[in-house]
């Protein structure tokens, strides 16, 4: 398995495992930090995995590496280990949300738009929006006032539209 | 918001209720408390415009950018993973290969090289003459020597050397001068020394065998251990030898430690002894 096969692999099972881990822990970051171990020991025995077999032992990996970040998080709490092993990860129709969102919010002008996908979906702080757009803080409030104003009037035309 | 800020200017504006007093000071920490309280609570406003389906699109949108964020980590873990590997099993290859075709390629032709310059050597027929002209100069300057020795010989008679000298030559000494007698066989069985024949002299007798020449004369190579006792018994005397009257007989009454005869002229192995002069 070549690197370039494998960082495929990998990004494509990734927000499986992250969901897995997840609901294991119950934390994000350190859900992130069990995929992050997963994928080393995946790297270092990459050589002897197929690809068709990539998804169960990924996801194995990631199972026994939240087990052991919960151990290590609660020591004192008796763990099922059995039970968490065969817990499957909650489906997941985020990409479905997602793709909706972005529809709803490409809908937006282009100001209020970009205030909105630079704090939600890039994560900046209102500061950062200000240094990146250059506008004032009250600016950037406002326009998000406006963005989520629209983006309710959006999603009701949109409901509207679908009974 | 508007209302508040409305009300904010009323508190500032003169109105014709209030009177134009001027403003104390606890009545402009009100004032700015009040600011305060109207920027929260129009960000309060602003939240609250969001409903539940707004929330949850952005926040589906916030997720589908963390999770951009992680995979993004994740890329460049692969990658960093790949470089260190990389990095590791480079310079393992070149220290394994590099070295030793270098000391390979050089024993090699430091082989071919004396390969070549070896049989040239041995048929240079200058060299060999060179050679041979050395070894015969060297065996005919031993064989003068040894030459001279001998007819400087004294006159000694085997037996009384073989009566008086019986000194059996230690363990370390025999250990020690073994390859020395190899040697002197080896020279003895040279053509040069073959050819040097012992002139008798009518004046002295050849000890033969015995007959060894003196350390500073000749080569140190050519001893043995008996031959060296007898050296040092060596009773030369030249005006003896012309004139026997001269010569006395040393006196052989006092024994050694071995029970043996000594001669009490003796000092520390050598034989004192004294010559009557005129």
């Amino acid at each position: 398995m070549t690197t370039e096969e494998f960082k495929r692999d990998i990004l494509r099972l990734q927000p499986r495992m992250q969901r897995t881990a997840e609901s294991i822990i119950g934390d994000a970051d350190s859900a992130a930090d069990a995929v992050q171990e997963a994928v080393i020991t995946l790297w270092e025995q990459r050589a002897s995995i197929k690809s068709r077999d990539m998804e169960k032992l990924s996801l194995t990996i990631v199972k026994r590496r939240s087990i052991d970040l919960l151990r290590k998080q609660h020591p004192t709490v008796p763990i099922d280990t059995e039970s968490l092993m065969l817990a499957e990860a909650p489906k997941d129709d985020s990409e479905e949300r997602y793709r909706l969102a972005r529809q709803l919010v490409d809908q937006l002008p282009q100001r209020q738009r970009d205030a909105i996908l630079m704090k939600y979906e890039e994560g900046l702080s209102v500061e950062e929006i200000e240094k990146a757009t250059g506008m004032s803080s009250t600016h950037v409030y406002a326009t998000l006032s406006r963005a989520y104003k629209s983006l309710r009037e959006a999603i009701k035309q949109y409901k509207d539209e679908q009974s | 918001m508007d209302y508040g800020t409305a009300r904010l200017r009323d508190c500032e504006t003169d109105s014709p209720r209030s009177p134009a007093v001027p403003k104390s000071r606890s009545q402009n920490i009100l004032r700015l408390n009040f600011e305060h309280l109207l920027k929260r609570g129009t960000r309060m406003n602003t939240e609250n415009e969001m409903n539940e389906d707004v929330r949850q699109l952005l926040d589906s949108l916030e997720e589908h950018g963390k999770n951009v964020r992680r995979q993004q980590e994740l890329s460049d873990l692969i990658d960093r993973l790949a470089e260190e590997e990389k990095t590791v099993e480079t310079p393992r290859k070149h220290r394994k290969l590099t070295p030793l075709w270098w000391v390979m390629g050089a024993a090699a032709a430091c082989l071919l090289l004396w390969l070549l310059i070896k049989p040239s050597m041995k048929e240079t027929p200058e060299t060999n003459k060179e050679i041979l002209v050395e070894e015969t100069e060297t065996l005919d300057s031993v064989g003068t020597e040894v030459k001279e020795v001998i007819l400087e010989e004294p006159v000694i008679k085997e037996e009384l050397l073989a009566e008086e000298t019986p000194v059996v030559p230690q363990k370390s000494q025999t250990k020690k001068e073994k390859p020395r007698a190899e040697v002197v066989e080896e020279i003895v069985e040279q053509p040069a020394l073959a050819e040097v024949t012992p002139t008798k002299n009518e004046e002295t007798t050849n000890i033969g065998s015995n007959n060894i020449p003196n350390e500073s004369e000749t080569p140190s190579t050519v001893q043995s251990p008996k031959r060296r006792v007898i050296r040092s018994l060596n009773l030369v005397c030249y005006e003896c030898q012309k004139d026997p009257e001269l010569y006395t007989k040393p006196v052989m009454e006092d024994k050694t430690l071995f029970g043996q005869p000594q001669d009490p002229n003796m000092k520390n192995g050598a034989l004192a002894f004294e010559i009557k002069l005129n």
